[in-house]
This record gives structure tokens, C-alpha cells and sequence, in this order.
């Protein structure tokens, strides 16, 4: 493998690999605009300009591959490639670049919503001038709506051309393109036909500069206000790793973060979008239904009510239970243990929830039509109890605990049937929908944004979903009101003090879930046992 | 010039030159059909690496090392393509050989396909040439009649298709790679190198592109030998016969072929007639507008070569010689370059898109009256910037894809440079005045 | 208004699909081919020379953005282009626009009210040595004088 030298670092690479790529994974910073990990590479914004010894003109370091020498040739007796970041010629280089990156650029800082996160910004004060020679009139040309929630500022594009290649080589959906030429290039949608593709957001993200804008985040925040979640999207099975960025207990915006064993670099706009679904009628207080309205009742009159109801509906032994996956496998694993403890038949079903088509996309990207996010994980948590929805009917039946499906339960003929079989029925929700109408007794539990604990997608990746939202009202974290009714109607005291207390406990139980511990899973999770 | 025939443009002018039936009776195509039918790929390489056959399209490159470059091995298709989009002010020397002569062109793209193992050349004419495009397809149309071309030309085994592919109005598809970009059917950015087109070029395949006259001296090479063309003009380092193309202020502009290394003053005083209305002359632009400006004073006894155009400190380039009599105003006729390069950036690397516009913006407001002294250096400082200094020994600084950059900076260079004082005093007269 | 090639360049855009390795190489052909017919690439037309060479339209826009040859607005009957690159600028070739102008009644880039001539200004059309030079629709005239311009001017129909 051959041996590179960046400034003071010596790393061992691939041949092969491009400068600037092996530079970023080795935690090395070279300024770069138009390059991106997952796109191809231009080298046109000039931005990541090096000096490579033997090499007489400044390099681009995106497009320079890493090659091994022959003995004889390597520099100072062992080094394939001597590269400088921070040479005089570099830094008078990007200097340059910058001044006429900014030559027409407004320098609207105070009033950009990219401010804080700006390349430029932070390229400029980090290696560019604080004056400008260029006493000509600006560019200016007036924002366009892209469509898909995407605005361009013209005003402020670079023309790295990310946005172009994103919507050719990801989304193959090429809406994008460079309009007319030099320095009347512009970034442009079709006469009109606009920026339409489930991945569009992404534009956004990987704008370096505040030209690509989401409509919907537009001067709603500046970015220093914002707290900074790792988590997982749960909108569907993929898994795609996300930040979510709120403030005030209050979502913001989600954006892609990196996971190339799950999405890659990028998120769909649904997921994007997905906290705008969860803003309305969120249950802050235990409901009861009575005479068809609901009243706001205290934990201990809602746990006091459902030992009444067991009671009365022939015990725990004609319990019926629903897991969800849409919830993490703690809270799922919390419902199994119970209804096997306290049933002896198996009488726990996954709830339906609704499908479509799966998407691919050219390069790989995915959409999987199943949105119970956590499907495979509550599968693996409840495989020795689940039977079909149907058989959940048969025979007496007694209380119903149901875990909610965000929304997307499919009310299907079956869980139609146990409805109207079940005296009474409990559900767990964080947000009214149709399915919750549908109960006699609703506990309020954390919501999509704050629940906590493991998800396993469908490829058998397990990872942590940080809640990003605080609880609201007297709702309490889903594994906990599991837990609790488990020791209600066990008797047993509960032992777990936070969700990794249970996912510590499925991974004593639970052979393929035998190494994943809240730790080990960091920010990019780990994989269940059994595949690679 | 004694004792030298015209090669290239023997037969220019003749009634019917253009015609099949014209050029077979000149020995027309022999060259090919033994290519073709009696040597190997390797021989034609070495033939023409022996002559010393540089690019004609400016860069100089060595044609034969070129074809060399063209892997062996590989099962990928292998494309050549004749540069026909002549663009480069001052030059307008292949249109007239595509005119005149196609068929001498059309040879040369024979021999170089069967060099590199070629099934499928390409002709990229620039898209105004539309009577050029006409007479080409006309030409090709003779040649598959005549087994000239398409499925076993001159009865050998050897295959091969010519396309004409007309181009759209764009100066930067003349670089190879802008143009392989654009003969895919997209805008001509050019392409980041390595890989360079031998090894992945047009469709990502090994690709050669040469210009048309580079193309138009392989029938002569192969039928006379490298030997023979080595011999040709003063410097055996840059032989050959060079169409030179005159423009601007001379009393009999247009195309004169003579050996490399002719003298620039011959070519000017004694072919090109002199400067017009006996002017003096003022400045000579050697090698197309790329090339940096040289004043009178500069041409003395310069031999029109690569290598001696180079010592003078500007290029060889395309031959495109534009003259400059004593009443050009070089303040005005540095903006209209600079406007043509502006106009021509294909707007893809920072410092060419914004640079260029800079320059002009600048221009503007020298020739407004409007220019302030610092706006002298902040020129020249602005071309170092899109273009490096002038330096022919390594080439720029790498500041962009493409030597595009080093084409508009060091001409407008050497404009601000040589003709300071006429900036300067363009400066106080319209300010003051 | 839909757009499809008439008999004729159907069977000549057939023929450059079969001739040419892949299809995105077409574009700049089929773009010819369908100005040369309509006169200008309208959306109607770049969209079905997009479907045809299975392309999305704003990926063959760009392409036909980038080139000066390709029109999306309609021009004159006679499109006049003066070059005014420096060989021509030196031999008179900004009289020549300016006559033209006057000529014309119009500005660089307008067309006259009766829609037979556009004026345009344009870079280097490669004909140095024959300066000024004024492109007439696909035809170079060429060491032009300003009397002669009006003689060709008034040939014109």
C-alpha cells in the first residue's frame, strides 16, 4: 500500500484513491467545494488546490489518485506521494479562489440562513481577504422556487454543480442543470418543470453555501440556536440516519447524516418532512373514553381502570396484545415479556401498518415501502409469542393492549374484528389518529422524535434512536409504561431504570442481540448477529 | 521561399480538387491503401514518431507519441476524431484545406485509424463551417462508393466509418476533451486529467484527437517517409510544411504554406504583401490569439517554429498571425480579446467565470474614460490569477481544468505589459480630457 | 404544439441513431436537424428530442444552453451575424454592425418589424483572412465593404 505524507501526517492508503478522499478520512482537513464523497468528481471550484513535491503545478486534490512508486522514485526513500496543504503557493492559491468566489457573491451573512454552516463563510475567514479589489456592479438575479420545498438564491450559488450531479447521478431524475454558459452559468429546472423527485431535499444539504434553501426552515431559526440530535429516521425500514435539529422543544429541520451502512449520505424527503406529520393533537394526559368523549385522567386512575378491566374480562389470561413496529424493540420486547408471562396461549400480533412500493434510485438509495420502521427488530423481539391478527379473535377475549402505529396502522379487516371483539381496549400513542379514536383508554407514551432506544432495520442493522424531543404533559417513555403495566399485571417490580437497562437485558435473552449494547452501537450501530 | 513546393496546398485552386476522381489522379489515397493493406500498426506509429510531426492544432504535441499513447490491449473500441472546430482567432487554415482538399484530410484520418486500431472517426467541425460539413459528406459519400471507405477498404479486412458531426458555436470544444464532452451530446466542459482521452475518452474510450492539418501531413509522411519530412524547414526538432495564416493589417491577408521555421518577417513583408497602406507595424500576434503579443521590435529574424517562437517568449500556437499596423489602439484591441474569451469561458472553474467577466469589467471602464491607475496592475494581477504568469517552460500554475485560462491571461499580459504607457495615457487623456 | 420530424428527417435522425455508438450523441445532430426545420428549438421540440434520446429535458437544455448556434427564440428570415473578434475589428468590422444598425433601423440582437432580419453580434467565425466577415443564415460573405453589404443586403428577398 502506498505511504503518503500530508504536511506532518503519514498515512497508508489505497492506490488509487483520490488525494482528498483518503485527506478527510484521515481527519484532515482541505478546503473543497464541488466535491462530494458521493457524487463524481468535477474539480472544477479549484478550492482544494495542493502541492504535490515533483508535481510543478498546484494539484486538485479530488481528482489526484494515490499511486504507488517504484523503490528507486519514492521521496526521501520512502514515500509515494509528499503532499503540502499550507505551502505559500496553497495558500496564496485559495486566497485567490476565494476573491472570485465573492466577487459578485451579496455578503448577506446577517440575513443568510446558511450562516454558521457556510463553506464560505468559514473558507473566507479561515483563508481569504478581508477586502475586495472588484469595484464593478454585481451579478444579481433575482431566487427562484425549484419546486419540492427548494429555493435557490442565486445570488450566493458558487456553481460547484453538487445540486446538478445529485439529481443525475442519485436521484436519476436529472431535473437540474447548468443553464447557458461561463459567466452567465446558472443552475436552472426545465422551463418551469420543477425540481420533483422524493430525494430533493437533499440539494439542500449538500449545498456548501446558502444557495439551495428549504422553504420550510427559511428564516424560521439561525443555526447556533439549534441543538443537534444523531438519530434514525423511523418513517420506514431502511433505517436512514438523521440529525434533527430543534430548539425550543421544537423540530426545526432533519437533515442526512452519514452512515454508509445504512443510507449513505442521504435521507428522503419524507423522512425530511416527517416531523411536520407529528405536530397536531399530541396526547399530553392519559384519556379515557366515556359516553364517546374523552376525559383527561391521572396515571393512577388509568393503570387503577385497566386491572378493573382485566378483572372483569376473565383475567390475564384472556389478554390480548398488539406490538408495533413502529416503536423500538425495548417497548416491544417489554410487551412480549408480559404477555408471556401473564397468557399462557400466545395472543400477541404485530400491527398492520400500511405499505407501498419500495423506490430505488440509480445510485442505490432507497425507499422501502414498508413504513413499520422497525419491523425486523420487533419480529426479532416478539418471534416466539406472534400469531396472525386472526387468531387474536378467536375464543374470549379480554383487554386489549395495543402499542399505536403512528398514523399509519392499517385498519384492516382483522384488527377491525379484534376491535369490535375486545371489551375494552388500551393503547399506547403519543398522537391522536385513527386507530387511537378506537380506544377506551389511551396512555399517553413518547412520541416519533422521543423515543428512545433500539431500532434494528431491515437488513439487520441495530441503532440508537436518540430522542431529540423532551415529553410533553404527563406522557412517559413508551419501555417505561410497559414495564409498568408488566409489574401491575405480573406482580413482578420492574428492574429497568432506562431503555439501555432493557436493551441490556435483550441482549441476555435474545441470541442474534447477544453483543449490542447502547454503547457499543456509537453513531452508526452495529449489526445483528449472523450477518457480516 | 526557393525551393519549396507547397505540399499541403499543391493543389488549391485547381478545378475539381476537391472532387475523388481529382485526387486519385494525384496519387490520391496510395498512401492509405498501403497503410491499410501492407503495415502494421506499429510501423505507422514509428513512420510518423520518426518525422517529427507536431500537433498543428496549437498544443505541438507529438503526433506519432500520441497514437502511442492508444493501449494495445484494450477491447474497448478505440475512437479517432479530427479536430475540425477552428476557432482560435487568426487561424482559418483547416477550412481551407477542408475546402480545397478533403480528400488529403480524409486520408490522413485513414491512416491514423488504422494506427490506433480505429473502426469509428469522427469529424468535428465547428457548426458555422456548414458548407465545409456539406463538401466533407460529399467527399466521404465518394469515398464508400469507392471502397474508400466503410467494410473492406482497399479490399483489405480493415473496416472503417467517418462521421461529420457539426459542433454549435462553442470556442472551448476546440480543447480535446471539451470536445469529446460535446460529441457525447453534452455541454463542452472539459474534463479533469488524468485520465487522459488515450485511455478514457469519448464513450470512456481510448481516443485520439487531431487537428485537421496535423491529419492532412500523415498521406505525405507515409508516402515519402519520416525521414523526408524531418528534413523539411529549418529545425529538424519542429519539421514540416505549416500553413501560416495572416490577418489584420497586411495588404494580401489569408494562407500561406511554407516550411516551419520560416521567418515571420518573410511571411508578413514578403508573401502576405507588407503592412498595409505602408504603415509600420506595430505588433504581431505569432500563433493565434492565445499567443502573447509581440511588438515590432520583438520579430526580427524570428523563425516560425515551436521551439524559436517559444524563446521569443510567446507561442508557435496555430500559426494564426494576426498583424497589427501602428494606428491599432491596443487598449481597444486588448478588450476585444478579452471580450472574445469571456464570451468563450465555458464558465465551469471559478477562476475563468468570474475572472474573465472581471477583466472586461474593467476594460469597459478603461475605454469609458473611467479607469483609475491601480486597475493597470490589478489586470495583470487578475490574469496571474485565472492563468499563472507567462511561462512556457512548465505551463500555468494549474489554476484551471483546461489551458483555457493560460489562453486568455497571457495574451492580455502581454498586451498590459508591452503597451503600458498606451494604458497609461488612455488613462490621463480620457480622464482629463 | 407537439413536435415530430417530418418523413424526411425522420428517416435522417433514424439513420444517425444506427450510425453513432450511443444515443446521448445525437443530441447535438438531432438539435440541428429539428432547428433546421423549425427554425428555433422550441420546449414542445427539446422535450421530444429529450424522449427520443431518452434523456431528461433539462439535461438536453443544458446542452442546448451552452452552444450560441442553438436559438430558442424565433429570428428574421435572414439572420445576420457580424463577427467582431480582432482580425475582423481591425479590418472595419464594427462600421460594418454599426452600418447595419442603421442600415436596419435596429439594435444588435433586434430583428426588423416585417421579421426579415435579425442582427447579431457575434465571436470569431473563423475566417480571419477574409475580414470583415458577415454570416448570412449558413452562408460566410466575406472581405465585405459597406457598399458591397448593401448590394448583398438588397439581393434579399
Amino acid at each position: 500500500m502506498p505511504l503518503i505524507k500530508i504536511d506532518d501526517r503519514e498515512l497508508e492508503v489505497q492506490a488509487g484513491d483520490k488525494l482528498l478522499a483518503v485527506a478527510l478520512a484521515a481527519g484532515l482537513e482541505i478546503p473543497h467545494y464541488c466535491y462530494h464523497p458521493a457524487l463524481s468528481v468535477t474539480g472544477s471550484c479549484r478550492m482544494c488546490l495542493v502541492e504535490i513535491e515533483g508535481m510543478p503545478r498546484l494539484q486538485t486534490s479530488c481528482s489526484v489518485p494515490v499511486s504507488e512508486l517504484p523503490p528507486e522514485k519514492k521521496v526521501d526513500g520512502k514515500f509515494d506521494m509528499v503532499v503540502h496543504t499550507q505551502s505559500e503557493k496553497v495558500v496564496a492559491a485559495r486566497k485567490l479562489v476565494l476573491e472570485f468566489l465573492l466577487l459578485n457573491h451579496p455578503l448577506d451573512c446577517p440575513v443568510c440562513d446558511q450562516a454558521g454552516e457556510c463553506f464560505l463563510q468559514d473558507y473566507s475567514f479561515q483563508h481569504g481577504n478581508a477586502h475586495s479589489r472588484f469595484i464593478e456592479d454585481k451579478r444579481v438575479r433575482a431566487n427562484e422556487d425549484l419546486g419540492s420545498g427548494v429555493v435557490i438564491n442565486h445570488n450566493r450559488c458558487i456553481m460547484c454543480t453538487r445540486c446538478v450531479r445529485f439529481t443525475r447521478e442519485i436521484a436519476g431524475t436529472g431535473e437540474l442543470y447548468v443553464q447557458n454558459r461561463g459567466y452567465n452559468n446558472k443552475i436552472a429546472v426545465f422551463d418551469s418543470v420543477p425540481l420533483d423527485n422524493p430525494l430533493a431535499g437533499n440539494v439542500a444539504d449538500i449545498c456548501p453555501v446558502g444557495a439551495l434553501l428549504l422553504k420550510d426552515y427559511i428564516h424560521t431559526t439561525r443555526f447556533w440556536h439549534l441543538s443537534q440530535t444523531p438519530s434514525v429516521c423511523t418513517e420506514c425500514t431502511a433505517g436512514c440516519n438523521i440529525t434533527v435539529d430543534a430548539a425550543n422543544n421544537k423540530i426545526h429541520r432533519i437533515i442526512s447524516r452519514v452512515n454508509e451502512q445504512a443510507n449513505g449520505h442521504f435521507i428522503c424527503d419524507y423522512g425530511r418532512y416527517a416531523h411536520n406529520k407529528y405536530v397536531e393533537a399530541t396526547i399530553t394526559s392519559p384519556l379515557l373514553k366515556v359516553e364517546d368523549s374523552w376525559k383527561e385522567v391521572s396515571w393512577e386512575e388509568a393503570y387503577q381502570v385497566i386491572k378493573d378491566q382485566v378483572v372483569a374480562t376473565g383475567g390475564g389470561a384472556n389478554l390480548r396484545a398488539l406490538a408495533s413496529p413502529v416503536y423500538p424493540n425495548e417497548t416491544n420486547f417489554l410487551l412480549a415479556n408480559l404477555v408471556d408471562t401473564v397468557v399462557e396461549k400466545k395472543s400477541l400480533a404485530l400491527l398492520p401498518i400500511q405499505n407501498g412500493d419500495d423506490q430505488t434510485f440509480p445510485a442505490g438509495f432507497r425507499i422501502s415501502g414498508d413504513k413499520g420502521g422497525n419491523r425486523r427488530g420487533t419480529e426479532d423481539m416478539t418471534r416466539k409469542l406472534t400469531v396472525k391478527p386472526q387468531t387474536l379473535f378467536r375464543g374470549d377475549v379480554g383487554v386489549l393492549l395495543a402499542l399505536d402505529g403512528d398514523g399509519r396502522t392499517a385498519i384492516d379487516g382483522d384488527v377491525e374484528k379484534l376491535l369490535k371483539a375486545s371489551p375494552f381496549t388500551v393503547i399506547l400513542a403519543s398522537n391522536m389518529n385513527k386507530f387511537t379514536e378506537r380506544a377506551n383508554l389511551i396512555l399517553p407514551v413518547a412520541g416519533p422524535f422521543q423515543r428512545e432506544g433500539t431500532i434494528t432495520n431491515d437488513r439487520g442493522l441495530v441503532q440508537w434512536l436518540e430522542p431529540a424531543l423532551q415529553l410533553t404533559g404527563e406522557a412517559k417513555p413508551d419501555w417505561q409504561v410497559v414495564a409498568e403495566l408488566g409489574q401491575l399485571l405480573t406482580g413482578q417490580a420492574s428492574l429497568y431504570t432506562c431503555a439501555g437497562d432493557v436493551t441490556w437485558k435483550i441482549s441476555q435473552t435474545i441470541a442474534a442481540y447477544s453483543r449490542i449494547t447502547r454503547f457499543k452501537l456509537g453513531k452508526k450501530g452495529q449489526f445483528v448477529q449472523g450477518i457480516k | 521561399m526557393t525551393g519549396y513546393e507547397p505540399i499541403l496546398t499543391k493543389h488549391l485552386g485547381q478545378p475539381g480538387s476537391a472532387t475523388l476522381a481529382y485526387y486519385l489522379s494525384n496519387e490520391g489515397y496510395k498512401a492509405a491503401r498501403s497503410a491499410v493493406r501492407d503495415m502494421d500498426r506499429s510501423q505507422i506509429i514509428q513512420t510518423v514518431k520518426e518525422s517529427g510531426l507536431q500537433g498543428r492544432g496549437g498544443a505541438g504535441f507529438p503526433a506519432g507519441v500520441k497514437w502511442s499513447f492508444i493501449p494495445q490491449n484494450s477491447k474497448k473500441p478505440k475512437y479517432l476524431i479530427n479536430n475540425a472546430d477552428e476557432g482560435e482567432p487568426g487561424t482559418f487554415k483547416d477550412r481551407l484545406l477542408i475546402n480545397h482538399n478533403p480528400h488529403q484530410v480524409i486520408e490522413g484520418m485513414i491512416i491514423a485509424a488504422k494506427a490506433i486500431d480505429c473502426h469509428l472517426a469522427f469529424i468535428y467541425i465547428r457548426g458555422e463551417f456548414v458548407k465545409e460539413a456539406r463538401v466533407l459528406e460529399t467527399a466521404l459519400d465518394e469515398c464508400y462508393n469507392n471502397k474508400i471507405l466503410g467494410k473492406g477498404i482497399f479490399n483489405s479486412k480493415y473496416n472503417l466509418d467517418i462521421i461529420v458531426h457539426r459542433g454549435a458555436g462553442a470556442y472551448i470544444c476546440g480543447e480535446e476533451t471539451g470536445l469529446i464532452e460535446s460529441l457525447e451530446g453534452k455541454r463542452g466542459w472539459p474534463r479533469i486529467k488524468p485520465p487522459f482521452p488515450a485511455i478514457e475518452g469519448y464513450l470512456g474510450c481510448p481516443t485520439v484527437v487531431n487537428n485537421v492539418e496535423t491529419l492532412a501531413n500523415v498521406p505525405h509522411i507515409i508516402a515519402n517517409g519520416g525521414q523526408w519530412f524531418r528534413g523539411i524547414g529549418a529545425n529538424p526538432e519542429s519539421p514540416g510544411p505549416k500553413l501560416y495564416c495572416v490577418s489584420g493589417h497586411v495588404k494580401k491577408p489569408g494562407v500561406y504554406e511554407g516550411p516551419c521555421g520560416t521567418e515571420l518577417t518573410t511571411i508578413i513583408y514578403d508573401w502576405a504583401g507588407g503592412i498595409r497602406d505602408d504603415n509600420k507595424l506595430k505588433a504581431v500576434i505569432p500563433g493565434g490569439s492565445s499567443s502573447p503579443v509581440l511588438k515590432a521590435n520583438e520579430i526580427d529574424g524570428l523563425k516560425m517554429d515551436f521551439p524559436s517562437v517559444q524563446a521569443a517568449g510567446s507561442m508557435f500556437g496555430s500559426a494564426g498571425i494576426i498583424v497589427m499596423d501602428e494606428t491599432t489602439d491596443m487598449v481597444q484591441a486588448c478588450y476585444n480579446l478579452a471580450r472574445f474569451y469571456a464570451h468563450e469561458s465555458c464558465g465551469q472553474c471559478t477562476p475563468c467565470r468570474e475572472g474573465t467577466t472581471w477583466l472586461i469589467k474593467i476594460l469597459d471602464r478603461f475605454t469609458k474614460g473611467q479607469g483609475r491607475q491601480e486597475d493597470i496592475d490589478l489586470m495583470l494581477d487578475v490574469t496571474d490569477n485565472i492563468g499563472g504568469l507567462i511561462d512556457l517552460s512548465y505551463g500555468s500554475f494549474g489554476k484551471t481544468i483546461c489551458p483555457f485560462g493560460e489562453a486568455v491571461s497571457w495574451p492580455v499580459r502581454a498586451m498590459v505589459e508591452k503597451f503600458r504607457p498606451e494604458f497609461e495615457s488612455y488613462l490621463t487623456e480620457k480622464v482629463t480630457g | 404544439m407537439s413536435f415530430s420530424f417530418t418523413t424526411d428527417r425522420k428517416k435522417r435522425f433514424k439513420a444517425l441513431l444506427q450510425s453513432y455508438p450511443d444515443k446521448r450523441s445525437v443530441a447535438l445532430p438531432a438539435l440541428h436537424l429539428a432547428q433546421e426545420q423549425e427554425g428555433y428549438l422550441t420546449r414542445e421540440t427539446i422535450e421530444a428530442l429529450a424522449h427520443m434520446l431518452e434523456l431528461a429535458p433539462a439535461d438536453l437544455m443544458d446542452t442546448v444552453s451552452f452552444y450560441t448556434m442553438f436559438r430558442t427564440r424565433p429570428t428574421g428570415k435572414y439572420l445576420l451575424q457580424t463577427c467582431s473578434t480582432l482580425a475582423c475589428s481591425l479590418n472595419g468590422a464594427d462600421q460594418l454592425t454599426d452600418h447595419l444598425q442603421e442600415k436596419l433601423h435596429i439594435k444588435v440582437g433586434e430583428t426588423t418589424p416585417d421579421g426579415k432580419f435579425t442582427l447579431l453580434k457575434v465571436e470569431c467565425l473563423g475566417s480571419c483572412g477574409t475580414a470583415p466577415v458577415l454570416r448570412i443564415n449558413d452562408d460566410y460573405h466575406e472581405k465585405l465593404t459597406l457598399g458591397k453589404v448593401d448590394r448583398i443586403l438588397a439581393k434579399l428577398k
